[in-house]
């Protein structure tokens, strides 16, 4: 039996009308690009836990465990107070650092970059709050993310922008391109000596490719912050 | 189904979203729709630049892949990837995002506490308004994502069954 062009249609239709996926239909795509982000702290969270560290959220007003957790809808300032902004306090072997979502820094060049997602070290952190200065991308930055949420095949635009990024940093131990979807393009764009590492799977869907990202940040963070025994 | 079947089921899907206000979603299944399908094997243009050389040459060859791909023959997608392409934007929009929040909930441990989006200004500065949500807005309880996932299912069997 073959489908007909009405049988789809009337597929679409019920689908359209269902009251939900209006919901998440006129969801903007900055919403989506926010939630991917977080879902990224937590998969960061995850590794430093596995890795036998701790991983707690904080406020920068409340504290721990603050309530509600209050994220940056858009890119902003690591000391700002204007909310709750929150952000993971970690602890791993002889180090402590933060993970923070949409911080500025400024760059070797002068220039000021937006970080999705961001490991730094803690007692930097600290003084960058009591100043309310940008951090800078240098040693202290131990990690940088992109985050890109795609619903349509991506090209290497965004990437080439983050490339650029991470040449304006120093020394990290870790630059990731993360997407939930890739492309042959991309991937060969990727490839390059001195890109960063590509991530470009990632996505609850998939749990090979959310394990393969965290094993990786393990990794790195096993290297950077042996354990003491 | 005919191509102009498929190109027809395309249309409706765009003057749907179209109509009920869903603009962005509109332009993603635009772009999604109309982005020209590279062949798997990049044919003789591709292996003239990439064949026989080591991967250092191959990058040194390759500094800019959108100057390559504008050389690599690619074609206008068919009705059917038209629309199978739109339809992947729904399916991601429709079950990745919500999955995403789930997935922060887990790795966050925070129990059931709300999470919120706010803008990063000042006291009295202006925000963009779409930078301000919370989780609710973007999760489904658990009937509503049986609800989503059994029309997005018989879609897809439907589409299945138009093709054989």
């Amino acid at each position: 039996m073959t489908t007909t062009l009405d049988e789809l249609t009337d597929a679409l239709n019920n689908l359209f009308n269902l009251s939900t996926t209006g919901k998440l239909l006129q969801l903007n795509s900055n919403t989506a690009e926010r939630a991917f982000e977080a879902y990224v702290l937590g998969l960061c969270m995850r590794a430093v836990r596995n890795q036998g560290g701790t991983a707690i959220l904080r406020g920068i007003k409340s504290g721990e465990n603050p309530k509600p957790v209050v994220f940056r809808g858009g890119p902003g300032s690591m000391a700002s107070t204007a909310q709750n902004f929150c952000f993971a306090y970690c602890t791993l072997g002889t180090k402590r650092f933060e993970i923070h979502l949409d911080v500025e820094y400024l760059g070797q060049s002068g220039a000021t970059h937006e970080i999705d997602v961001s490991l730094y070290d803690y007692k930097t952190a600290e003084e960058v709050r009591r100043k309310g200065q940008l951090p800078k991308s240098n040693k202290p930055l131990i990690m940088a993310f992109e985050c890109k949420f795609y619903t349509t095949t991506p090209g290497v635009d965004l990437a080439r922008g983050f490339v650029g990024l991470v040449s304006d940093c120093a020394s990290n131990k870790l630059n990731g391109f993360l997407a939930n979807k890739g492309s042959s393009n991309l991937e060969r764009y990727l490839s390059r000596a001195n890109a960063p590492e590509p991530f470009t799977d990632l996505s609850p869907q998939n749990p090979d490719g959310e394990d393969r990202f965290v094993r990786y940040v393990e990794q790195v963070l096993r290297k950077w912050a042996p354990s003491r025994t | 189904m005919k191509e102009h079947d498929w190109n027809e089921l395309y249309r409706h899907l765009l003057g749907q979203l179209r109509e009920r206000g869903f603009l962005e979603v509109a332009e993603e299944v635009e772009l999604a729709a109309t982005q020209r399908i590279a062949p798997q094997d990049h044919g003789p243009m591709g292996r003239r630049l990439t064949g026989g050389r080591s991967a250092h040459e191959q990058r040194l060859l390759l500094p800019d892949l959108d100057s390559v791909d504008s050389q690599v023959p690619s074609r206008s997608p068919s009705g059917y990837e038209a629309f199978r392409a739109s339809f992947t934007v729904l399916q991601t929009r429709l079950t990745e995002v919500p999955a995403l929040i789930e997935a922060a909930y887990r790795d966050l441990e925070i129990g059931n506490a709300l999470i919120e989006w706010w803008p990063d200004v000042p006291e009295g500065g202006v925000a963009a308004e779409f930078e301000r949500f919370s989780a609710p807005d973007l999760t489904l309880g658990q009937d509503e994502q049986r609800q989503i996932k059994e029309a997005l299912d018989h879609l897809t069997q439907l589409v299945e069954r138009a093709r054989t």
